[in-house]
């Protein structure tokens, strides 16, 4: 590995740079284009007219019409609104349980966990497949006259695998429930229409897609059924009260174009760079991919390297300057296991065992190999420390892999 | 041909937890099984020369500035295996790779 130090990042799941044409784009809006879009002069007038701007940015990237695009402070925000506030903003008391699965973000779970003990929401938590997928049939078995709101993300954060969202949206519609989808991993990684997805709410969040932190934006085809988290003012038609982040939406418009236009050259890249990470279960014995068989996102590798300690392998990484992960940015600071690769069935000790590297179509290829050769070296070197000195292989459904195999 | 004993490097909490001080230990007893050629230097998880590493998680144990293990306390056979291809390579003159 003599090779100079370059810092590989590959969590782009997590976060990822600010492009430099929305980093450009977004400079005028901190110093003389500082208005509040609320007053009547022009300088207020001008960030108006961004807003709307961005707006029709954001609605051109999601295949919807300007006015059914809210702005929120981000993935957790959107999730948070579409749930509680659908729920707060009811009109049928009956209707009232939420119906969602054990792989959502937690901004999704805690939001619903927070109904049901607050407000007596009963909420159903369905399983998912080995896969990481969900069952459409087992959304079906779930529903009932009773059921508000469906909760289903269209791409998962740690595995990439995507979910079946048009076939649960005909599934939530024919039973008379509102459809939302966690949008915040497959924006910008997949060409997205909530048109043809055919739901009611879309969480998106600007910085998984070169926009800024702390913004992001809500579809909602009909205004009417949420109601609002937060009082105090009128912007986003009462929705989201508060002075509009002017300058984080005008970058939120500006990655959102940018998305929009290179979505399918993006694509293309990321798939090119995922082959080199999928390809170390080739290279590393007892490796396996989490989420095989499955279609997920492009630029993500879920990989579990039985007996090499997660968390010993990504901070090994770290110190050479390759940056991956070990689950959800929010849980990476913890040691427990993954709530998510436990829920598709993973042994405590392999999901201990899984890191995720997830890439962004501007990583240099050649990065990419050196990172690979660097992971199968650290795997190595982790696994004489952790692993019992004969780990032998296993079947496919091994219970050192599967649990309840 | 690299000079001096080989470092073993334990970042750890102050004060230290349990799997801390297995890992102290542990390092002790390869050291003392390696005199003049293994040493063992000790640093806290805020200390200044722990920031070098980044992210840490104790006990972290470093050798020749590559992590073997982070938050638990690594197996003596592998860290034997580990240590005596890092004295071999040193002998060498090359770099032990893993």
């Amino acid at each position: 590995m003599g090779r100079p130090r370059r810092e590989i990042y590959l969590d782009r799941n997590a976060t990822g740079p600010v492009r430099r044409e929305v980093a450009e784009a977004v400079r005028p809006f901190l110093t003389e284009r500082f208005g509040n879009p609320s007053a009547p002069y022009a300088v207020a007038r001008q960030a108006r007219e961004h807003v709307r701007q961005a707006r029709a940015q954001v609605a051109a990237l999601l295949g919807c019409d300007t006015g059914d695009i809210l702005f929120t402070g981000g993935g957790t925000e959107s999730n948070n609104l579409a749930i509680k506030g659908s729920f707060l903003g009811r009109d049928a008391p009956d209707r009232c349980r939420i119906v969602t699965t054990t792989i959502e973000h937690p901004s999704v779970r805690e939001s619903c966990l927070w109904l049901e003990r607050h407000f007596g929401t009963p909420v159903t938590f369905v399983p998912v497949q080995r896969t990481g997928q969900v069952d459409p049939r087992e959304i079906e078995a779930a529903m009932g006259p009773d059921v508000l709101l469906v909760s289903v993300m269209h791409a998962n954060n740690e595995t990439g695998v995507l979910q079946p969202v048009r076939e649960v949206a005909e599934i939530a519609h024919r039973c008379g429930a509102l459809f939302h989808v966690d949008g915040v991993q497959a924006v910008g990684k997949l060409p997205v229409n909530v048109t043809e997805i055919d739901c009611d709410f879309y969480s998106i969040s600007a910085h998984k897609f070169g926009g800024l932190k702390g913004v992001g934006a809500l579809y909602v085809r009909d205004r009417a059924v949420l109601a609002p988290l937060q009082s105090g003012g009128h912007q986003e038609g009462g929705l989201r009260a508060g002075t509009e982040n002017v300058p984080g939406i005008a970058a939120l418009g500006k990655a959102a174009e940018i998305a929009h236009s290179h979505v399918d050259e993006n694509r293309e890249k990321c798939l090119a760079l995922r082959r080199i990470f999928d390809n170390l279960t080739k290279r590393i014995p007892m490796t396996r991919l989490n989420g095989a068989g499955a279609e997920r996102l492009p630029n993500t590798t879920n990989l579990c390297c039985l007996y090499a300690d997660a968390m010993s392998v990504v901070l090994a990484l770290s110190v050479e300057g390759i940056y991956v992960g070990t689950g959800s940015a929010c849980a990476s600071h913890t040691q427990a296991p993954s709530k998510i690769l436990r829920a598709m069935g993973l042994s405590e000790l392999a999901a201990y065992c899984s890191i995720r590297i997830s890439v962004g179509p501007e990583l240099d290829p050649e990065d990419a190999e050196f990172a690979a050769d660097t992971i199968v070296e650290t795997v190595k070197r982790i696994r004489l420390v952790t692993a019992p000195e004969e780990i032998g292989t296993c079947d496919e459904d091994c219970p050192c892999f599967l649990e309840n195999a | 041909m690299t000079s001096g004993p080989l470092e073993l490097l334990l970042i750890r909490n102050e004060p230290p937890c349990r799997k801390c001080h297995k890992t102290d230990k542990l390092l002790r007893a390869i050291a003392e099984d390696h005199p003049g050629e293994v040493t063992v230097r000790v640093i806290t998880a805020g200390s200044p020369a722990a920031a070098e590493f980044g992210a840490v998680m104790t006990p972290m144990v470093v050798l020749n500035r590559k992590v073997v293990s982070a938050g638990l306390v690594p197996l003596r056979s592998g860290l034997e295996r580990l240590i005596a291809a890092e004295l071999s390579a040193r002998r060498s003159g090359r770099d032990a790779g893993a």
